[in-house]
């Protein structure tokens, strides 16, 4: 019974780091409050320094931050309690806390960051470790198309908080012209359009069902899809002083409400209804904020976290209780009062019937507008070929950029040869369907995730922390750049993702659980730890 | 020559070989390739692997693994490989209809085609799970569809035209069905072909569609479908999808076929081996066992018993049979089809409408309610009026939480309340349990038997008359060999209890149609008990004193509890008799939990009974626990015969045991009854758990963790994907894929002349879908039928 031991081995770390995590945290917030609730900040320097860019790493602790600790640490706790049990005999055991921690992690750093290239550095762990829990089940194409579908709404929408944290460097909000707070606003705003799945970014939400339930609990019924709303909060002094602004956020949440319950209301599967409705309650907190309740926003956050949590873990008992209803109502059916569709012509409620089933049709919108790169390019290795050079291109004529290039570079060519190595033992013939050679390569294929990780700048390396400056460098040349720059961003983002996906997971009909199907953690950890090491060194060195 | 395409002819072709799993509240085992029975069951592995793609056998490290177990004799490997037949070689894959399609337009068109096409056939089938219920939905789905096409001022997908797909609608299906094939596929001989690869892109789907025409009312809500509608419909998707992606559309049939892919299957031959000697390790080893016990002659009956007790055949009474026996004595046990010979509808006090409670095969034509006692009428109606409430608060509940203004109100209100209810369903799952569900009516009550209350019930009689009764409690009685009585006797229906489990009707009673048997047991002791009844079985020769009395009871498998019905007016010795049970059963239930426990890893190595007890009731009730109990995993045998046969020999879960006295039954008539029955119904159980076993993620549902309730007939994974029929790998993961053995005592010449009258359950041992043995008791000497020689002398050594 070795894999007992040693899923009892994991499930007592786990416990031990989160019941720890549980209690800090809730330490910290009662100091806190016995120490008189003051906003404390505090700034750990700043390791990475260029002319006069410097990335601090500050954080903040107050009120707002205290709020979201305790919910992230209970709910965190809840899950890890559900799943330690839940997830038993699962060839992927370890795997699944990992990028659960990860996730707490993020999760915590966000709650605490006092500076937008802190909570960047949150934003971005949180959004990869989404994209790993989706594709969970990665031999599934359906499951990493969703995965897939998800990050890359992630990926799109950092650019926003990219552009905040460009606007904002150094300044503060009166110093900017109200041009620049507008945009500012925006920015931030388009960031939580797609990590809270607003308006128009609602349709990936329900698709990322695809992992073991308390994995959907947590990310896609509470906590992922509030941290949204904890941006808002945080960034609250930002935009509550730009006049009109609020009336923006009460535009968007209505637009989410009204089209994510009328969503919900069609779905005929639980977890596709439940997600739609935790999105129109993030819309009403939305309207809540711009109408200015800020404290009944946090309130309704709270409160909406739990009960999707809740909602989710409980699922797979409606058949039962529906069951019982229908026997004990002798097939009664529920006549609800006043619903706002009923009072439209029969042409317009059908209407309205088939937009909501189709999503609003706004994916098949996005699929005209936004870029498919990977349908350009099949070839795999030319593809990375491509995007290096539009990297080199881009990046290279920028002052101070030689860091950011050196990491990249290195990631480049680790993803690169793996690729390559995987390549020449099985040749695949295009990228436009999925091959899932992960599991006769898991070593390679961990590999080259780990270098398209460092790609695609995620905090693996020192680029991510250089990630700014070549932002700030580029403002420097014309605003032009910086849109450049942002487009090689999101290309790097989605076409890493997108390579690895292709290659690596989604093979069918392979659902038989083994060990080969894991990806190699420990080492990939030991990988991992080395690559940071390499990688934040030249950085203290500068 | 013109060919001429037969629609309907094609469908039956292509209804066949979908999968036959009905909505998944009545979940019923059935033989995962029934479609292919009439073949050899080697020969239909590989025609199955071909059509669905799937796997023949497990990965070899399976068998090597078992190898190092000490799973697999190795004399037996030896002598499997060397009767090996290796030259058979694998052909490789053909690409399909369908490819060729994909190639052309370039894209994954399933991907675009099927989210759209499901969540239209999901909403219209749903059950109640929907807050906005489809227009149209009481018209016949095509209609439905077409109704809602053409009053929405926008297509139904984004490739759909509006125009074209109304002209589509405004016809008939069939006839769209045969236009569109022409366009897409051309050629007519190719149709069959078409419609086949067309309804297997999503077959979770189609099987489903296919088993609510077949049977309309195993839905709770009616609606109107049928598979050629399906089809008309996936096919204007397809057409619509074809035309915006290209304006010069070539016919399948006359598009370049792509060149095979470059993947060779390895050839089987070797896993084949393993398998055959994985197989054969098993059943040389029961039959050892059983021969030497036939030749020390233990079949001697001992003192007669005190209490006698019967059982459903279910291999999960086998353990708790054996306890009951081992600690007294003087229990004799019995098992049988756990419907008990009573087949009928069912109506309890929480149910709405009457459910079947007997193997799928018969059709009922009775039925049975559960009243309350004229006494209790008040108290029932006062608990009625309280489930009511709460069903209909759940109901707007649920409805409130997914709207706008309610939504507020709850997420900011019962948001906190679930805070609660999160910690307390972690530490106190029961407690949680309880407020989770409708609570059950529980008044005393009594059942409608008697057929003196003539009424008519739609088309359904209820109650039976006196020789209805009799002839089944005397068929039963007989088939069990069950002739001399006790002043004691229970009959124990079984059923299951779990939470957070869509699956819940695969862990109860298979021949009661994935119900529990309570009622069954309820029912069979109640008539039993009649006077009369009695009178007219002891004419037809069997003779019950009228010191003895029947109880029912039911006993849940999940948590090893056991209940009975209708205790009253006991006489002395029988409630003396009873007590001793209840303080027996108290201590059977500890030392089963505790061999229960054995098979569960996270179960402590050396488990007292106390613990084991504490750890399966918390199996039952934690929502976090996917794994309530084991169901028929480990499945392997099942003995026809004298539960003498069996007594001594540890069984460890693995039977099925189905009590027969071939001593009552010289012609073969009553054990010709009893494998019809018991074949159908325990090999089914066991090829489904084999299948779902070698195939997971086809045959059966792949992993139950990330399962989605749809429209309340079936799961999925995320939200508009294909449904998953068959068994989670949760239920299979520690089953060995064995074919059920059967074990018969009755010589070779009568069981030959069974299957001459009987080719349909002969089916099943000629190909070799399940194996047999005999057992001759009279000469001491066992016999296995092998298909290619007949019944050939068992030896003990290799």
């Amino acid at each position: 019974m070795n894999m007992i031991q040693y899923e009892r081995r994991i499930a007592k770390l786990v416990r031990f780091t989160f019941v720890l995590y549980l209690a800090l945290s809730l330490l910290t917030v009662s100091f806190w409050l016995i120490g008189g609730m003051n906003t404390i900040d505090f700034d750990l320097g700043s390791p990475f320094r260029s002319g006069d860019y410097a990335f601090h790493l500050a954080f903040r602790f107050d009120g707002l931050s205290a709020v979201f600790l305790t919910l992230t640490a209970s709910i965190s706790n809840i899950i890890v309690f559900f799943s330690r049990r839940y997830l038993h005999r699962d060839p992927s055991y370890r795997r699944f806390f990992i990028i659960l921690s990860l996730f707490t992690f993020g999760m915590t750093v966000i709650v605490c960051a006092g500076s937008f290239a802190v909570l960047f550095l949150g934003w971005e762990i949180v959004g990869f470790s989404s994209f790993m829990l989706i594709s969970y089940y990665w031999h599934r194409p359906q499951a990493v198309l969703n995965a897939k579908r998800a990050y890359f709404i992630y990926r799109l929408c950092d650019l926003g908080l990219i552009a905040a944290a460009l606007i904002k460097h150094g300044h503060t909000v009166p110093e900017l012209s109200l041009q620049n707070q507008w945009i500012l606003c925006c920015a931030i705003l388009f960031a939580v359009l797609g990590k809270s799945a607003q308006f128009p970014f609602s349709y990936w939400l329900p698709r990322a069902m695809e992992g073991p339930t308390p994995s959907s609990a947590i990310f896609y019924g509470s906590l992922s899809i509030h941290t949204g709303v904890f941006l808002l909060l945080r960034t609250q002094d930002i935009w509550s002083t730009v006049p009109g602004f609020g009336w923006v956020l009460v535009g968007v949440g209505l637009l989410t409400t009204l089209s994510s319950t009328l969503s919900s209301r069609v779905q005929t599967n639980i977890k596709g209804q439940i997600g739609y409705a935790s999105i129109a309650q993030v819309g009403l907190i939305l309207i809540e904020l711009g109408l200015g309740f800020s404290n009944l926003a946090l309130l309704h956050c709270v409160g909406n976290a739990f009960l999707r949590c809740f909602q989710l873990l409980v699922s797979p008992s409606i058949l039962v209780q529906r069951l019982q209803t229908h026997h004990a109502l002798n097939g009664e059916t529920f006549k609800p009062l006043g619903r706002l569709e009923s009072y439209l012509p029969a042409r317009w409620q059908d209407t309205l019937y088939v937009l909501a089933i189709n999503d609003w049709f706004i994916e098949q919108l996005f699929r005209y507008l936004v870029l498919k790169p990977s349908t350009w390019v099949k070839d795999p290795l030319r593809l990375l070929w491509v995007l290096g050079i539009c990297n080199l291109l881009v990046i290279a004529p920028l002052h101070g950029a030689q860091v950011y290039l050196a990491e990249l570079g290195i990631s480049w060519l680790l993803a690169y040869y793996t690729l390559a190595y995987v390549l020449r033992c099985r040749p695949i013939d295009s990228l436009g369907s999925f091959s899932g050679l992960l599991g006769q390569f898991p070593r390679a294929g961990n590999l080259c995730l780990l270098g398209l990780l460092g790609f695609i700048a995620f905090p693996v390396t020192a680029a991510f922390f250089a990630e700014d400056l070549i932002f700030h460098e580029a403002l420097g040349l014309s605003w032009i750049w910086v849109a450049l720059v942002g487009l090689v961003f999101v290309l790097n983002g989605i076409c890493g993702v997108s390579l690895f996906s292709r290659v690596f997971l989604g093979k069918r009909n392979a659902e038989i659980p083994g060990p080969h199907m894991d990806f190699s953690m420990k080492k990939s950890l030991l990988l991992l730890a080395s690559f940071l090491v390499v990688g934040v060194f030249p950085c203290f060195m500068k | 020559m013109p060919h001429l395409f037969d629609l309907e002819n094609a469908l039956e072709h292509v209804r066949h070989v979908l999968p036959a799993q009905g909505p998944i509240k009545d979940f019923i085992h059935y033989n995962t390739l029934h479609a292919f029975q009439h073949l050899e069951f080697n020969d239909a592995i590989q025609a199955a692997s071909h059509l669905y793609h799937t796997n023949t056998s497990m990965p070899l490290q399976f068998y090597r693994q078992a190898y190092l177990d000490g799973k697999i004799n190795p004399s037996i490997l030896r002598q499997c490989i060397q009767e090996a037949n290796w030259s058979q070689e694998a052909s490789p894959p053909e690409t399909t209809l369908r490819e060729r399609c994909q190639v052309q337009l370039d894209t994954d068109w399933d991907m675009a085609i099927n989210p759209i096409l499901i969540r239209l056939t999901a909403n219209f089938l749903d059950q109640g799970i929907g807050l906005w219920t489809i227009p149209f939905a009481d018209l016949p789905f095509f209609q439905c569809v077409g109704h809602l096409a053409k009053s929405s001022m926008l297509p139904i997908a984004s490739f759909v035209s509006r125009t074209s797909s109304l002209a589509f609608f405004a016809r008939e299906p069939q006839s769209v069905i045969r236009d569109l094939l022409n366009r897409i596929v051309g050629d007519p001989q190719l149709f069959e072909q078409y419609i086949l690869e067309t309804l297997m892109a999503h077959k979770g789907w189609s099987g489903m569609v296919n088993q609510v025409e077949i049977k309309p009312s195993a839905l709770l809500k009616q609606r109107h479908i049928r598979l050629v509608e399906f089809l008309a419909l996936k096919l204007i998707l397809e057409w619509e999808f074809i035309c915006s992606r290209t304006t010069h559309f070539v016919p399948l049939s006359q598009c370049p076929v792509p060149p095979p892919s470059l993947e060779q299957p390895g050839s089987d031959a070797v896993a084949q081996t393993w398998q055959r000697a994985l197989e054969n390790s098993y059943y040389f080893e029961v039959l050892t066992k059983l021969d030497h016990n036939i030749k020390q002659n233990r079949i001697a009956s001992s003192q007669p018993p005190h209490i006698q007790a019967v059982f459903c055949l279910d291999d999960r009474e086998c353990s708790f049979r054996r306890h009951l026996e081992e600690l007294d004595p003087g229990i004799e046990t019995f098992g049988t089809a756990g419907f008990f010979g009573i087949d009928f509808y069912f109506q309890s006090l929480n149910d709405a409408v009457p459910v079947q409670m007997c193997p799928l095969q018969i059709k009922p034509n009775r039925l049975i309610r559960e009243i309350p006692l004229a006494s209790h009428q008040k108290e029932f109606e006062q608990q009625k009026r309280a489930v009511q409430k709460k069903a209909r608060m759940q109901l707007q509940l649920n409805d409130a939480s997914s709207s706008v203004f309610l939504g507020f109100l709850s997420a900011n209100i019962l948001g906190y309340l679930s805070a609660f209810k999160l910690i307390l369903g972690l530490l106190r799952p029961k407690r949680l349990l309880r407020s989770l569900l409708t609570k059950k009516i529980t008044v005393p009550t009594m059942l409608t038997l008697m057929a003196d209350r003539r009424e008519v019930d739609s088309e359904l009689q209820e109650g039976f008359t006196i020789e209805e009764m009799a002839t089944r409690v005397h068929g039963v009685l007989l088939s069990m060999g069950l002739v001399h009585f006790s002043p004691l006797v229970v009959v124990l229906g079984h059923g299951s209890s779990s939470a957070n489990n869509p699956h819940f009707a695969a862990y109860d009673c298979g021949a009661c149609s994935g119900k529990s048997g309570a009622a069954n047991a309820r029912v069979f002791a109640a008539m039993a008990n009649i006077p009369q009844v009695r009178q007219l079985v002891a004419e037809k020769g069997i003779l019950i004193p009228e010191s003895t009395r029947f109880v029912g009871g039911h006993h849940n498998t999940c948590t090893s509890e056991v209940d009975f019905f209708d205790t009253d007016g006991l006489s002395q010795q029988q409630a003396s008799s009873f007590k001793s049970l209840i303080e027996l059963i108290f201590h059977v239930k500890g030392k089963n939990a505790q061999e229960r426990c054995r098979r569960f890893a996270l179960a402590k190595a050396n488990i007292s009974p106390e613990d084991a007890i504490k750890e399966i009731e918390h199996r039952a009730t934690a929502l976090f626990e996917p794994r309530p109990e084991l169901g028929h995993a480990t499945n392997a045998v099942c003995i026809v015969g004298r539960r003498a046969l069996s007594k001594s020999i540890f069984l460890d879960r693995r039977a099925f045991l189905n009590s027969y006295d071939p001593r009552l039954d010289l012609d073969g008539e009553i054990l010709n009854k009893i494998l019809s029955a018991v074949i159908p119904v325990c090999g089914g159980i066991n090829l489904e758990y084999y299948f779902s076993r070698i195939d997971p993620g086809v045959y059966g549902s792949g992993t139950k963790l990330s399962h989605n309730v749809s429209a309340l007939i079936g799961v999925f994974n995320g939200v508009d994907d294909d449904l998953r029929t068959g068994l989670p790998i949760q239920m299979t993961e520690i089953h060995d894929p064995i074919r059920l053995l059967f074990v018969v005592e009755q010589t070779p010449s009568v069981l030959t002349a069974i299957f001459e009258h009987n080719p349909a359950v002969f089916e099943w041992i000629k190909n070799g879908w399940v194996k047999l043995a005999c057992i001759d008791s009279q000469a001491s000497v066992l016999h296995i039928y092998n298909p290619k020689s007949g019944f050939v002398k068992f030896r003990p050594t290799i």
